[in-house]
């Protein structure tokens, strides 16, 4: 065995996958160590995955990817206790190439993804735990695993071990994971017949529906479900914010459990059987959380890094981990050419970052997670909107006032209006511009 | 010392799976596949022999699909120093006699030492392969091998193998010989890093129908002896147990269950004796009398 490679990858997810792709395409000498089983195998994510960044690495990825529904239907819901009022968007164009999004499940895409590159020449070492980090001089210049024998050495090391990165912890780039940062998000697939999910949906075949849902946890805990069609199945769960979860001493399968007996979601799962069952950390503080991305001889990627857009009304980190293995690639690359792998030569990595929109995105809503916080967004604002929406369209015989008295008299005693408009500009400033 | 060990990939029996009720198959989806466990101890305890000797040479051998040959690459990292996979549509559908006949195609021109396969196989657990490639081979064959030591002879080797009720027997056997190993013969070494790595770069030789030089007809459905039909749940045995009238008075229910009766007292239909023991023994002696149950020399 070589005992020193040019790079090592610890995870093979898809912020190091992408990474190992292009380093070893361009002939670098790459290892990945990945500690499952195979790629994917414990890799869990709600379900929708978009593929610019993909397309640009593997150009028409959707002729070979295992995907499962391009989605054509958005949905976003607001639910109150028994009712629900929707935003539905269904797009023509995200049903033709290059497609806006698929649903995928990541223990099929994640192997699929880790063959790439070892068709490339990454060397993936399975079933292999990453315990520490080497150094020499001083500089980050290797990895232990939990193996007799279990070092090995190389010029860099890319942390891509995800959201509770212990390499990123070890080399000193950041503190332990602060509960107030992270949301915990939980998962079923429930298995349903392809022809079911196609009538009860509303979809063509191949045809998939992203929808997410505000509100409607019960015991007033912070967060919100989703819910994804996949080829012959649907992917079920809730994010919550862990803070809120250890005040109202909620469990989160019992809440996931309240959330798919909730009656308008009930509709939807019917019938089926529960198939998967997994649980997963998520980084959600953006810019917040962030660590320090790169030190001498090791860079930060994906949710190691905190890469992940959570706008509280949906997450995106498939492609922002796609993206940062991009700019790690070519951080690396450049380093190569000038021998130096030190920390300032390394710095190129935030410059990249920002070029290709990681670090752009995560500033442009770096406010979003502040405004999740907002307890009203959970609790009273969903109770509102459905008993707005009901109001209007309530036939009861009452003279029909115009929307805005209509809500004013909603309003009223509920909250006041200066707190309204502040919590509306709050979300503007988010979410909208 | 060469060695060849035929290992085979299974089906995680501890992950629950269906059976699609129409092609009475297993629903592919969500099925593990592993290393069948006494395999991966055949595949230690060849390397441990080989280990022991110095010398020597450890062949992996599979038959199954693309799939299986990660359980080859497993067998690498436990230290096997190359591995043959026997691929061909023409396999597909084998049964334990036309996978040991093809086996024992590829293991002839190898002129090994010892053939090892596991005892038993996790998912289907036939245990006939080892039997098979003996008996195409014309060779020994000893079965559920819990020890083994090279023998006080040349070209011997002393096994002790597992009987009922914890018996073990000790046999010596000459070489070339196959053996079936039980899983627990040994505890299989958890491989070390450069164990694991430079298993990554060993080669993995795919042998075709052609490569085998057989005929189609010979392999696969169509050399199969036994005919799959289909899998079925397992269906449980039905027990009638017999529950007291449910409008007794619940303290005689219960005696009654404790008893094993039926019937509230009074409705009894056989006979229920009381008095001391002599009498009861005649009673009961006459009952079996009577009924012709009793040779009559014997009373
Ligand atoms: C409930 C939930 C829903 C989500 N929904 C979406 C969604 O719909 N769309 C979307 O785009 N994103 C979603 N995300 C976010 C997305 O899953 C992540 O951002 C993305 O997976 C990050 O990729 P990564 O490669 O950085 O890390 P990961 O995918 O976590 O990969 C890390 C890899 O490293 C390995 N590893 C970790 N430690 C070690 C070690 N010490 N040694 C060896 N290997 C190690 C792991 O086994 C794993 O394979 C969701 C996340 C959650 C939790």
């Amino acid at each position: 065995m070589k005992d020193k490679y040019d790079v090592i990858v610890v995870g093979a997810g898809p912020a190091g996958i992408t990474a190992a792709l292009l380093l070893a395409q361009a002939g670098l000498e790459v290892v990945v160590f990945e500690r499952g089983e195979f790629p994917g195998e414990k890799n869990m994510f709600g379900g929708t995955f978009f593929g610019s960044v993909l397309n640009q690495i593997v150009p028409d990825y959707w002729e070979e990817a295992p995907l499962e529904r391009r989605i054509t239907r958005k949905v976003i819901t607001v639910l109150s206790e028994d009712s629900s009022v929707s935003i539905d968007v269904k797009s023509g164009s995200f049903g033709r190439p290059p497609y806006n999004g698929f649903t995928i499940r990541r223990a099929r895409f994640d192997r699929w993804y880790a063959q790439k590159a070892v068709e490339a020449g990454a060397l993936l070492v399975n079933r292999t735990v990453v315990d520490d980090l080497l150094y020499k001089d001083g500089r980050v210049a290797g990895v232990r695993v939990r193996r007799d024998q279990g070092e090995l050495w190389a010029d860099v090391v890319i942390a891509a071990d995800g959201v509770n990165s212990l390499l990123a912890q070890k080399a000193g780039l950041r503190k332990e994971l602060d509960p107030t940062h992270v949301n915990l998000g939980i998962k079923e697939v429930i298995q349903l017949p392809r022809r079911t999910i196609e009538e009860r949906f509303n979809l063509a075949a191949h045809e998939g529906l992203s929808n997410e849902f505000l509100g409607g946890l019960e015991g007033d805990v912070h967060g919100g479900g989703f819910l994804y069609t996949n080829t012959d199945s649907l992917s079920v769960g809730i994010v919550a914010q862990l803070p809120s979860l250890q005040e109202h001493k909620s469990k989160i399968y019992d809440l996931l459990e309240g959330f798919k007996s909730h009656p308008m979601i009930h509709e939807l799962v019917k019938d089926g059987v529960v198939k998967e069952y997994s649980a997963h950390l998520v980084p959600e503080a953006g810019l917040h959380m962030m660590p320090e991305l790169y030190t001498d001889g090791m860079l930060v990627v994906g949710d190691a890094a905190g890469f992940v857009l959570a706008t509280g009304l949906y997450l995106e980190g498939v492609n922002y981990a796609m993206a940062s293995g991009v700019a790690a690639a070519k951080t690396v690359q450049e380093a190569v050419a000038r021998r130096d792998f030190s920390k300032s030569s390394l710095a190129r990595y935030t410059t990249l970052l920002k070029e290709n929109g990681v670090l752009t995105d995560l500033k442009t809503f770096k406010r979003a997670p502040e405004f999740i916080g907002n307890p009203r967004l959970h609790t009273l604002y969903p109770r509102l909107a459905c008993e707005l929406a009901e109001s209007i369209f309530a036939v009861d015989g009452q003279p029909r006032p115009k929307l805005l008295p209509l809500a004013r008299r909603k309003l009223r005693g509920q909250i006041s209006m200066r707190q309204l408009l502040k919590d509306g500009f709050e979300a503007g400033r988010s979410l909208l511009w | 010392m060469r060695i060849v060990v035929c290992a085979k990939h299974v089906l995680d029996t501890s992950i629950p799976f269906e059976i699609d009720e129409e092609s009475k198959g297993l629903v592919e989806d969500g099925l593990v596949y592993i290393l069948n466990p006494a395999d991966r101890c055949a595949v230690e305890e060849a390397v441990r022999l080989k280990e022991r000797q110095g010398s020597g040479e450890v062949i992996v051998m599979t038959l199954g699909p693309a799939p299986a040959q990660e359980v080859l690459r497993e067998c690498l990292t436990l230290g096997a120093d190359r591995a043959l996979h026997l691929l061909d549509r023409a396999f597909d559908d084998s049964d334990a006699y036309s996978t040991g006949f093809a086996l024992a195609h590829a293991i002839e021109p190898l002129e090994c030492d010892l053939i090892f396969c596991g005892s038993q196989s996790l998912d289907e657990g036939c245990s006939q392969v080892g039997a098979v490639i003996a008996e195409s081979l014309d060779l020994p064959q000893v079965s559920a091998v819990t020890q083994l030591e090279l023998g006080a002879t040349q070209g011997s080797v002393s096994l002790q193998r597992k009987l009922d009720r914890g018996g073990r027997e000790v046999i010596e056997c000459s070489l070339p010989a196959v053996l079936t190993i039980e899983a627990g013969i040994n505890e299989p070494r958890y491989p070390s890093l450069p164990m694991f790595m430079e298993a990554l770069h060993k080669e993995i030789q795919v042998v075709d129908l052609d490569a085998l030089g057989v005929r189609s007809q010979e392999v696969g459905r169509r050399g199969a002896l036994t005919k799959h039909i289909g899998l079925g749940p397992i269906r449980p045995r039905t027990k009638i147990t017999y529950t007291p009238e449910s409008d007794i008075d619940p303290i005689e229910a219960l005696r009654l269950m404790m008893s094993g009766q039926t019937a509230p007292s009074g409705q009894q239909s056989g006979d229920i004796l009381k008095g001391e023991p002599d009498y009861l023994a005649q009673q009961i002696i006459r009952f079996l009398q009577q009924n012709g149950m009793t040779p009559e020399a014997n009373v």
